[in-house]
């Protein structure tokens, strides 16, 4: 796996996990022990106002949407802190800055020593907000699906005449890079483009993008899709643009990095694993509230694989329960093939990948060494 | 101990997922359903809630929800159904829901299905 891409900043680890940073837990989960998730990946809402046409999210609807309060969210952080979570991405299957619980939530985690960063398509993250949250966040990652406004609106909105939706979140996104450098933060910025075949003359607009905007990284990642392939993917036809990939990283200056995820984006459909061994490690709850190991079982389909809702019961009292080892268990059993009852490309595939072979005595994970890369709480 | 669970681990990683013998490929569609269902009703569960819809050659048994379960409940009701077919039945059973749509009103319009069939 990828070592990383030496920034200014340190050593920026996306295309790899950072599990060599957390051999307690990896030792503990050896012993057979109940360990409790470094990271936790999650949405504080399952809705949106965008329509990205590579969204996971359309084939992650459950039972129900259980509205998160306030209360429901900061109740979370502490049980998160009780059990000794070190991370919280919001990512997962919602837009979180629609949230109310939005502001509350990142300067809650951060005031519990909880390292907490957030995706967002950046449009309705403007001033006021990032104000209120940037000092307090790990990272930021902006959805960007393409470099021209056209192509931006086409695969993230309604049509190539809506630009708008692109001004707007270069605006912010604009806004922000300002805010880090006028207060000297920490926190890493940067933009990420979910390839898909058709995207191939997006790649390089979007790399001068990056560039433009001096934000930190611009990211090229795959697709995933699900077990069914409802999105269409053809892995095979990333091959084909792997010349483009590498001239846009050619770009890459002394501000910004011009990143593939050349890992997962070669491993496609066809991982070395057949056990899912990372959600212990790295736990998803989707924005309904529903906690599920896997942002991949969200869908009622996989309703065997859902233990609770926290928005109904503490977080803590279900991380305890023997349904949540239930779930972990079959995942790590031979019963579970990730082959062909899971989609492609999951949150945790470099983390699945690093215990399958490590279990497996191919690789075995080594203790990461100083000084620690950027985000290491973040598998 | 540690070396016993490091063992289970490895073993684990390894494992090969039960598959459908030939006989359950080449079987009929009525005969597959009809095996699933006769175990289903020698157990003791409240079929108010869910419904058997099919019962497909690599395995699936798909249910379609009739009343919601309890989010707190529905995993694990689920997990001891499919371990009681593995033992009744076979070994290679695997349960599955119909899956639910996007409720989201915006992104339906992109005009994605989510497809029951794996490829």
């Amino acid at each position: 796996m990828s070592q990383g891409i030496e920034t200014k900043h340190g050593n920026l680890i996306l295309d790899s996990h950072k599990l060599s940073y957390h051999m307690d837990r990896v030792e503990a989960w050896e012993n057979g022990e109940r360990i409790a998730p470094v990271s936790v990946d999650m949405a504080l809402t399952r809705g949106c106002g965008a329509m990205c046409s590579f969204c996971y999210a359309m084939m992650q609807e459950s039972q129900n949407r259980l509205g998160i309060k306030t209360l429901h969210a900061l109740n979370l952080l502490d049980d998160f802190a009780e059990i000794g979570v070190r991370s919280v991405s919001l990512v997962s299957d919602g837009e979180s800055t629609l949230s109310k619980a939005y502001v509350p939530f990142i300067q809650h985690a951060k005031k519990l020593g909880i390292d907490v960063a957030n995706a967002t398509n950046a449009w309705e993250w403007e001033e006021e907000k990032i104000d209120q949250v940037l000092p307090h966040l790990t990272w930021v990652r902006f959805t960007v699906a393409a470099g021209t406004p056209e192509g931006y609106a086409t695969h993230m909105y309604k049509g190539p005449q809506y630009t708008e939706v692109f001004d707007r979140a270069i605006k912010n996104i604009s806004y922000a890079v300002a805010l880090k450098k006028k207060l000297n933060l920490d926190v890493t910025l940067g933009i990420q483009m979910v390839l898909t075949p058709d995207l191939e003359d997006e790649i390089i607009p979007f790399a001068k993008l990056g560039i433009d905007l001096g934000v930190d990284y611009a990211v090229i990642k795959h697709c995933s899709d699900d077990e069914q392939r409802t999105l269409g993917i053809d892995y095979s036809l990333y091959e084909r643009m792997y010349e483009t990939m590498h001239k846009a990283e050619m770009m890459s200056n002394e501000i910004t990095k011009v990143i593939v995820k050349w890992d997962k984006i070669k491993d496609g459909d066809k991982p070395s694993y057949h056990r899912h061994f990372g959600p212990q490690f790295l736990l998803q709850i989707s924005g309904s509230g529903l906690i599920a190991p896997s942002g991949q079982f969200f869908n009622a389909k996989h309703s065997k694989l859902h233990i609770g809702n926290y928005v109904e019961e503490r977080f803590i009292d279900i991380f305890k329960s023997d349904r949540y080892w239930k779930a972990m268990d079959y995942l790590a059993s031979p019963y579970f093939d990730a082959h062909t009852m899971m989609g492609t490309l999951p949150i945790q595939h470099y983390v699945n990948v690093a215990l399958d072979n490590h279990v497996k005595g191919i690789q075995k994970i080594s203790p990461g060494v100083d000084p620690k890369p950027l985000h290491h709480n973040f598998l | 101990m540690t070396k016993l669970f490091k063992d289970f681990l490895r073993s684990n990683a390894l494992g090969i997922t039960p598959e459908p013998s030939k006989e359950w490929k080449g079987s009929k569609n009525e005969e597959r359903y009809e095996k699933v269902k006769k175990a289903l009703n020698e157990y003791d569960y409240d079929d108010t809630y869910i419904e058997l819809v099919d019962v497909k050659t690599d395995g699936q048994v798909i249910f379609k929800i009739k009343k919601d379960i309890n989010s707190s409940q529905r995993g694990s009701f689920l997990l001891d159904l499919e371990f009681y077919l593995k033992e009744s039945v076979g070994e290679f059973l695997f349960i599955n829901i119909e899956p639910m749509g996007d409720k989201n009103s915006l992104r339906k319009l992109r005009g994605i299905d989510i497809k029951k069939e794996n490829n």
